[in-house]
């Protein structure tokens, strides 16, 4: 009984100063859920831009890993919380291809979502081994064309960006391709190395190999051309689809919007930090700015674009 | 030859450096600790202090104390699997085959020195392998495809059934039903999720650290806890503390061949410290002239793979650094936290960071020392764990095995598991039978199905290029060897003399 009047108690003293707190948000940490393992690439760029939306928030941004099952541990998390802008998170595409694959989710990838701010796109190209006698995409995809299943390439898995849009590829070019499948992107890098696929189409784990010159960049899939490879052409440029990396900042549906505006502010004013444009330049990844709604038209627009791929392979 | 003495010495200069001592020193204990505690490993102490070393000024220290924490915890474990039949981390799941037994009978304490020994001179050697030819065994590493993922699967597969004191026929058992557990989770070919019953935790597989802990530590518990009255957990005598004559001519074999398997298999991405640990112990028992004695506390069976986890555990370090190639969970956070400190693992890694480089590799020789100087005298300290009354020490263990497990992803799913491996561990300790090949058939089940299905597709679908391929054909081979000799010394032998249980008491 005595207990009970306690909790009680405490609700209504929550309650009591979780009123005005609303009106200066924020008051209090906020908590930013990365799906991912500490250390993978949205864990170190979404730590570096948390720390700079931070000087904007005036509060602290504590990042908690919440890894597995391909993020859907961590966005089931993030769906449930309380839509008060206190919990927020980072969405990578692997979140909402998930679903393509079968999958029940506890959540709905898309809907169950608030979207705050976009922040860059990983870049993912097609490298081959550099004795590869394919020097361009066009060669590359006329071999394919001519000896239907002659060529295997690697990727980070069924179902992900990379093995989408060279599915992409083949359905608009007529190439054949055989894909083996590798266990996550550190794995597709020995693959090719060891001559088991004929070329990978991956994040940036060429990007080393490209460097010491064993592998040959063809083709990214990017908005425009990276900086740092301004040689190699995009696959917008050659007439091909390429699906998006997605990398952005999201919190539970139902966010009002004045604390939504507040975190897109801070969270798109965060993108010109130093820190942060380092951190991405070092990972091969493009800075991209995005109000929220774009987001989940993108999103969207992604979610159908990948539907229809993941449909035409099935027949 | 020479620039190798040149550039060895110039990384030793950088490791003794009064800070980067510090460095190493911190991370050799906290892997010593984090090794001990059950449930608690290098992944999630490394992982844990990641983001701290976001703001590190001096990167080479940093990484020092990573490594050194990875290569700590590999001494660390082998305590607690000898001790309470406990494996501290996956790696030493083999060690508590035989380390138990021995402490069973008395000996934890030459159990426990020639772990640390082995280690000292398995770590020792393969740095000073890594530091000469290292980097020309990079080659190696990409040359193992699926075709000979497979092979080296189905060889530790067959492998595994022969561990433990069982019989081959219930050791093939446990074999099987170890697959078929391992392959719980998202199959990798068409992205379909397998007997994951739409439990979010579970579509990235049977997680392996609540399961060995499960398995092998709270099954322990609860079948002692059970023998009441009596502490006839283990035998509260203690004995000595290190080895006899005799067991150091046993050892010393042991502990060579177990560092150069151990090596060459950390070679390999994706080998790693388990696989070098089983085929050491594999290998102890098929060359032992009293093959009977393993699982019933052989001393090779100790220092074979404690020396075949440390080596592998050095070794790993190549295609971590010169091709940047992670081979195990472990070294993919280590991998990260290169990257974070600016230095980009690969085949420019000598040219743009020799000093990381070199000052690593420079730092595990003096690490390896530190852990020795720690750990030995520390075997005195643990034996007297012994002395500890099982319903003191067994909820004690159960508690800390829980904060280990939730440490690992903080999930309660992956602590139900603990319990349920615990309940089956209990049930599997009760009928007598081996967790040993159950454990290493789990961890193999995932590498040898990926690795088909991978092969299939590079082959066109003809399973000829399992045996096309002059190394996957090679290890092929031998598994065809061991398999005829397992059967016809198993009838030669006559079932009943050779294989009866041992006594489970």
């Amino acid at each position: 009984m005595k207990l009970k009047r306690l909790i009680l108690a405490l609700t209504a003293a929550c309650a009591l100063f979780a009123q005005p707190a609303n009106a200066q948000y924020p008051d209090k940490p906020i908590t930013l859920i990365v799906p991912w393992a500490p250390g993978g690439s949205t864990d170190q760029t979404a730590r570096v831009l948390a720390k700079a939306a931070e000087n904007y928030l005036g509060q602290p941004i504590i990042v908690v890993n919440r890894p597995g099952a391909s993020t859907t541990i961590g966005m089931a998390e993030l769906a449930k919380a309380a839509p008060d802008g206190y919990t927020i998170g980072t969405l990578s595409s692997t979140g909402y291809l998930v679903k393509l694959q079968g999958r029940q989710l506890s959540f709905d990838p898309i809907e169950d979502f608030s979207y705050i701010s976009y922040y860059g796109d990983n870049l993912i190209g097609i490298a081959v081994l550099t004795d590869s006698p394919y020097k361009t995409l066009k060669e590359l995809v006329a071999f394919g064309k001519a000896n239907p299943g002659k060529l295997k390439y690697g990727t980070a898995g069924v179902g992900t960006t990379q093995h989408l849009t060279i599915e992409a590829l083949q359905r608009d070019s007529g190439a054949k391709f055989v894909h083996v499948p590798q266990q996550g992107s550190a794995a597709s890098a020995p693959a090719l190395l060891g001559g088991h696929v004929d070329f990978i189409m991956e994040t940036s784990v060429w990007a080393p190999f490209i460097e010491s010159k064993q592998m040959r960049l063809l083709a990214v899939s990017a908005t425009k051309r990276s900086d740092v490879y301004p040689d190699v052409p995009t696959f917008g440029e050659l007439g091909f689809k390429s699906l998006r990396s997605v990398q952005a900042i999201i919190a539970p549906k139902g966010l009002p919007e004045e604390i939504r505006v507040k975190l897109e502010i801070a969270f798109r004013k965060a993108l010109s930090d130093k820190a942060f444009q380092a951190t991405m330049q070092k990972l091969a990844m493009q800075v991209v700015d995005l109000p929220g709604a774009d987001v989940k038209k993108l999103v969207e627009s992604e979610y159908a674009l990948a539907k229809e791929l993941i449909e035409s392979t099935k027949k | 030859m020479l620039n190798s003495l040149e550039q060895i010495f110039y990384g030793l200069s950088l490791a003794v450096l009064p800070q980067n001592l510090l460095y190493a020193f911190m991370g050799c204990v906290l892997g010593t600790l984090v090794g001990v505690l059950p449930g608690l490993g290098p992944i999630t102490t490394i992982a844990v202090l990641l983001p701290l070393t976001f703001q590190a000024s001096d990167p080479l220290g940093a990484i020092i104390m990573l490594a050194s924490i990875y290569y700590g915890a590999m001494y660390g474990g082998s305590t607690t699997s000898i001790l309470l039949r406990v494996p501290g981390e996956a790696a030493s799941v083999i060690t508590c085959i035989d380390g138990y037994e021995m402490a069973k009978q008395g000996r934890a304490g030459p159990a426990l020195s020639i772990a640390a020994i082995g280690s000292f001179i398995a770590g020792t050697g393969s740095v000073i392998a890594l530091s000469f030819v290292g980097p020309a065994f990079a080659k190696f590493a990409v040359s193992f495809g699926p075709p000979e993922y497979f092979a080296l699967a189905i060889f530790g597969l067959v492998l595994s059934a022969t561990i433990g004191g069982g019989s081959p026929a219930r050791g093939f058992c446990m074999v099987l039903l170890g697959i078929l557990f391992g392959l719980v989770g998202t199959d990798t070919v068409t992205g379909v999720e397998r007997f994951a019953m739409g439990v979010p935790a579970l579509a990235d597989g049977i997680d392996l650290v609540p399961l060995l802990m499960g398995l092998f530590g709270l099954g322990e518990i609860l079948y002692n806890l059970e023998q009441k009255g009596e502490l006839s957990v283990l035998t509260s005598k203690i004995g000595r503390l290190l080895p006899n004559r005799e067991e150091w001519k046993e050892s010393a074999g042991a502990i060579g061949r177990g560092s150069v398997l151990g090596f060459l298999v950390g070679l390999i991405p994706g080998g790693g410290a388990i696989i070098g640990s089983l085929l050491s112990y594999s290998v102890e028992k098929k060359l032992s002239k009293t093959p009977e004695k393993f699982g019933r506390g052989a001393i090779a069976g100790v220092a074979g793979p404690e020396s075949a986890n440390n080596a592998a555990a050095s070794s790993s370090f190549v295609p971590l650094l010169t091709l940047g190639l992670p081979g195990n969970a472990v070294t993919a956070v280590l991998f990260a936290g290169l990257l974070i400190q600016n230095v980009q693992p690969g085949p420019l890694m000598l040219v743009k960071n020799p000093d990381i480089f070199w000052g690593v590799i420079a730092s595990m020789y003096v690490g390896n020392v530190m852990l020795l100087i720690l750990n030995l005298p520390l075997v005195g300290l643990w034996v007297q764990l012994l002395r500890v009354p099982v319903w003191i020490l067994g909820p004690a263990v159960l508690l800390v095995a829980i904060f280990g497990t939730y440490s690992l992803r903080s999930n309660w799913t992956d602590v139900s598991l603990l319990m349920i491996a615990g309940g089956a561990g209990y049930v599997l300790r009760k009928a007598a039978l081996d967790a040993g090949p159950f454990a290493m058939a789990f961890i193999l089940a995932n590498i040898m199905d990926t690795s088909l299905r991978q092969a299939l597709l590079m082959g066109d679908g003809n399973i000829a290029i399992i045996v096309s391929r002059p190394l996957s054909a090679s290890i092929i081979g031998v598994t065809a060897v061991v398999v005829i000799y397992t059967v016809y010394s198993y009838f030669k032998a006559g079932r009943a003399k050779k294989y009866e249980r041992p006594d489970n008491s």
